[in-house]
């Protein structure tokens, strides 16, 4: 899984469900975000599903389509976290060279 | 123009792009993202609305794949349909080669491939007596050779076998029927 995978992955699993929050939370493009999305529920990582009618009525918008995490989806974004968190582990400890 | 109709109409573009079966899902997708980020941040709508060319090209290789299997299977069935004396015979090649495939294979399975239904089959050998001198070969063998080699311990059990013909009798006409008498060990 791309980085940019991973990130789109991670911040739907954080509770941004719709495109352009995550598009907000991750700061990529749409051209970038959209395709992602696409690969991703292709692959079973993301279901996807239209937000109940009543909940965008009652906030006087349109019927946002919602993006949400598998349990492959999961087990996939552990996997690919894990060795960004080791990697994260390792700069923290390593001296800023001069 | 205004940048949300400007936006609108980019997304209307690429979504030629998308499937037909898609087509409407992703436009609703997309409308409704701008719609609301044209209230909010009407200078963005466009920027954001580009991305919808690459979306609907992602789209369109996916659906490609299967496109192009269904199209395959289309076109094969409707050039099938069109001829159907060479359908019939491409179906019959394939239909006896498969049934002649299967009958062999069948065949070596029962014969070569299928153990015996006994322990060690390997082990098991029909024993048969040789005179050069004579140019015989394959004799039967007599009681007397029995108890000798039965004597000799060179197997483990031994048993006579002897093949041919008999006539079967009794109330209905009398018949001739293949047969063997062997020794119960």
């Amino acid at each position: 899984m791309t980085l940019t995978t991973t990130l789109v992955l991670q911040a739907i699993a954080g509770g941004h469900k719709y495109g352009f929050d995550i598009v907000d939370v991750t700061g990529f493009p749409t051209g970038t975000v959209y395709p992602a999305l696409r690969r991703l529920e292709y692959a079973g990582f993301l279901r996807s599903a239209w937000e109940r009618e009543a909940t965008a009525f009652k906030d006087a918008r349109p019927q946002r389509r919602y993006y949400e995490i598998t349990p492959a989806g999961a087990k996939a974004l552990a996997t690919a976290v894990d060795p960004l968190r080791t990697l994260g582990a390792l700069n923290a400890l390593a001296k800023p060279i001069r | 123009m205004r940048p949300q109709a400007l936006a609108r109409t980019i997304v209307r573009l690429a979504s030629h792009l998308v499937p037909a079966w898609r087509r409407d899902e992703w436009r609703r997708e997309w409308n409704a993202e701008l719609d609301q980020q044209t209230r909010e941040r009407p200078d963005a709508a466009v920027a954001r609305s580009v991305g919808s060319i690459a979306d609907a090209t992602t789209m369109r290789t996916q659906a490609m794949y299967l496109d192009l299997w269904w199209g395959d299977l289309r076109f094969a069935w409707r050039n099938a349909a069109k001829r159907p004396a060479f359908t019939f015979l491409v179906v019959s090649t394939l239909a006896l080669g498969i049934g002649a495939v299967s009958a062999v294979f069948a065949l070596v399975d029962g014969v070569l491939l299928r153990p015996l239904p006994y322990p060690d089959p390997s082990r098991v050998v029909f024993v048969w007596q040789t005179l050069p001198k004579a140019n015989a070969f394959e004799l039967d063998a007599t009681p007397f050779d029995y108890t000798a080699w039965h004597r000799a311990r060179s197997f483990e059990a031994l048993a006579l076998i002897s093949t041919g013909s008999v006539t079967l009798t009794g109330s209905a006409e009398p018949e001739r029927v293949r047969g063997a008498r062997c020794q119960a060990v």
